[in-house]
C-alpha cells in the first residue's frame, strides 16, 4: 500500500471504486432501457467522484476540470441527446432482448472482473502509482463489461450505453494512472463523448424509421457465409 | 506551410459546399480543392524525403518520411473518389434534389480532412481525436443510399470503430504513463523516438516484443529497426530470447542477425 500520506481518500476511493463496479455490472444485467441509462448516470457520477478524490489528494487541477467535464457531459448533456434523438426507445418501459440471458452474464461478468484483475497485475508492480491499484484494475473491469454489454445486447441504445461504459471504465483507469493528462485530453472527451452519442442516435433514428425497429442484433444481411 | 494548407483546404471546400454556391458546384469544389491537396501532399513527400522531416507551427504539424507516405496514399485515394463522385453521386440523388449531394460533399471534405490530419499531427492525443473523427464523420457516408444493407453496415462500422477507438484510447494512456516514467516529454511522436532508448518498465518491452512477434508470425517475416527482412522460422528462436531483455538492443547484438 503506497498510500501512507491520505489513508481516508484512499477508503473513499476504494469505496467509490466498488460502487462503480456495481454500476458497470448492473448495466450488463439490467433488463431495461430508462434503468440502464440511470445505472450509466450513476457510474459517470461515481468517476467524477473519483476524479475529485483523487484531485484533492494529488493536488491536482486537472482531475477537478475532468470531474467537472464528465458531470457535464455525461450527466446532464447525454440523457438530453438521447431523449431529442431515440425518445420512444429510451423512454419506453419495456424489456431488452439479450443474447444470454442474466445469470449466465453475471456469471461471465464476474469472470471479466477477475481478468482484469489478472492483466492489469504487471502493470501494477512495474511502477508504483498512487490509486492505482484501486482505479486501474476496477476500469479494466468496467472496460470489459462495456464491451460484453455491446456484444450481448441486441437493442441498438444499450449497445451505446455499452459504449459509453467503455469509456467510462478507461476515464476511470486513467485519472489514476495519469493525473496530469494534458488539457487536450479532457477536451477531447468532453467534444468526443457527445458527438458520439449524437451520431448513433441519430443513425438509430434512421433505422428505426427506416425499418421499423431498433433490434440492431437482428440486422444480419451483411454477414461472412 | 504546406502542412496547414493541407488540413485547411479541405475545411473550406466543406464549408463552400454546404454554402448556396454548393448547390451547383460541389463536386467540381471538391475536384478541385483534392486535387490541390494532391499536389501539396507530393511537394511535401519530396521535401521529407530530402530533409527526413517537415515541420509547421513551432512543430504543431510533423510529417516524417511514414508520414508523407500515409499522406500521398490519402491524397491519391481522395482525389480518385471525388473524381469518380461526381457522376455516381449524381445519378443517386436524382430523386432526393441537391441539398442530399450538399451534404455528401461536405461530410466527405471533412471526413479527408481528419484522414489527412492522422499522419500529420505532432500530438498523440490530437492524433487520436483525428482517428475518432474519421469514424465519426464517415458513418452517414457508410449509411448514405438509406437503404438496410446500408444503415446496418453503418450500424456495425459506427459501433466495431468506436469500440477500437476506446480501446485505442486506453492503449494512448498507457503509453503517456510510460512515457512520464521514463521522463516528461512532450506527448509527440518526436518525443516518443527520442526517448524510445531510455528505460522503459519491463511489462512495456515484453508486450511490444509480444505484439511484434505476432505480426512478425502473421506476415511471415521480421522487420528489423534497419528494415532488412529475414525470414521468422530462422529467426525466431533467437528473437523470442531477446525478447528477455526489457532493454532495446543496438542491431548487432539482437535478433535481427543485419550487417549493420
Amino acid at each position: 500500500m503506497n498510500s501512507a500520506p491520505y489513508p481516508i481518500i484512499f477508503a473513499l476511493d476504494a469505496l467509490t471504486g466498488a460502487l462503480f463496479l456495481l454500476t458497470a455490472i448492473g448495466v450488463v444485467g439490467t433488463r431495461q432501457v430508462l434503468a440502464s441509462l440511470q445505472l450509466f448516470v450513476v457510474q459517470s457520477l461515481l468517476l467524477a467522484l473519483s476524479a475529485v478524490l483523487l484531485g484533492i489528494a494529488l493536488g491536482s487541477v486537472h482531475l477537478l476540470a475532468v470531474a467537472a467535464i464528465t458531470i457535464a457531459t455525461k450527466t446532464l448533456l447525454i440523457p438530453r441527446l438521447l431523449r431529442r434523438t431515440v425518445s420512444s426507445e429510451v423512454y419506453r418501459t419495456r424489456e431488452v432482448e439479450r443474447v444470454l440471458n442474466i445469470p449466465s452474464s453475471l456469471l461471465v461478468a464476474a469472470a471479466l472482473v477477475v481478468v482484469a484483475y489478472v492483466v492489469a497485475n504487471p502493470l501494477l508492480r512495474a511502477v508504483a502509482v498512487p490509486f492505482a491499484e484501486i482505479n486501474l484494475p476496477l476500469g479494466l473491469a468496467a472496460m470489459f463489461l462495456g464491451v460484453f454489454t455491446v456484444a450481448v445486447r441486441r437493442e441498438a441504445v444499450p449497445q451505446l450505453l455499452g459504449l459509453l461504459a467503455i469509456e467510462n471504465g478507461v476515464f476511470f483507469a486513467g485519472v489514476a494512472i495519469v493525473p496530469s493528462l494534458p488539457v487536450i485530453a479532457e477536451l477531447a472527451a468532453a467534444v468526443d463523448v457527445p458527438v458520439i452519442t449524437l451520431v448513433v442516435g441519430l443513425l438509430t433514428r434512421q433505422i428505426h424509421k427506416r425499418l421499423g425497429t431498433t433490434a440492431v442484433g437482428h440486422l444480419a444481411a451483411l454477414r461472412e457465409h | 506551410m504546406e502542412l496547414a494548407a493541407i488540413l485547411v483546404i479541405p475545411a473550406i471546400a466543406s464549408g463552400l459546399s454546404l454554402s448556396p454556391l454548393g448547390r451547383r458546384f460541389a463536386a467540381p469544389i471538391t475536384l478541385g480543392a483534392s486535387a490541390i491537396v494532391l499536389v501539396l501532399a507530393v511537394a511535401v513527400a519530396e521535401y521529407a524525403a530530402q530533409t527526413g522531416r517537415v515541420e509547421a507551427f513551432g512543430q504543431g504539424l510533423t510529417c516524417d518520411g511514414l508520414g508523407a507516405l500515409v499522406l500521398l496514399l490519402v491524397s491519391v485515394v481522395g482525389f480518385t473518389a471525388a473524381l469518380f463522385s461526381w457522376g455516381y453521386i449524381r445519378h443517386r440523388t436524382e430523386q432526393g434534389g441537391g441539398r442530399r449531394e450538399q451534404h455528401y460533399y461536405g461530410l466527405y471534405n471533412l471526413f479527408v480532412m481528419s484522414m489527412l490530419a492522422t499522419p500529420v499531427l505532432a500530438n498523440v492525443a490530437l492524433m487520436w481525436i483525428a482517428v475518432e473523427l474519421t469514424t465519426l464523420l464517415s458513418a452517414f457516408l457508410v449509411g448514405f443510399e438509406d437503404t438496410a444493407e446500408a444503415l446496418e453496415a453503418a450500424w456495425k462500422y459506427v459501433v466495431l470503430t468506436t469500440l477500437g477507438a476506446v480501446l485505442a484510447l486506453l492503449g494512448f494512456l498507457i503509453l503517456y504513463w510510460g512515457s512520464r516514467v521514463a521522463g516528461y516529454e512532450p506527448f509527440t511522436w518526436v518525443g516518443l523516438v527520442e526517448r524510445r532508448r531510455k528505460c522503459l518498465p519491463p511489462c512495456y518491452g515484453r508486450l511490444s516484443c509480444w505484439s511484434s512477434w505476432v505480426s512478425a508470425r502473421r506476415w511471415g517475416s521480421f522487420r528489423c529497426t534497419h528494415g532488412c527482412r529475414t525470414r521468422i522460422a530462422r529467426r525466431r528462436r533467437r528473437f523470442v530470447r531477446s525478447c528477455r531483455v526489457s532493454r532495446p538492443r543496438p542491431c548487432s547484438t539482437s535478433s535481427c542477425g543485419c550487417s549493420r
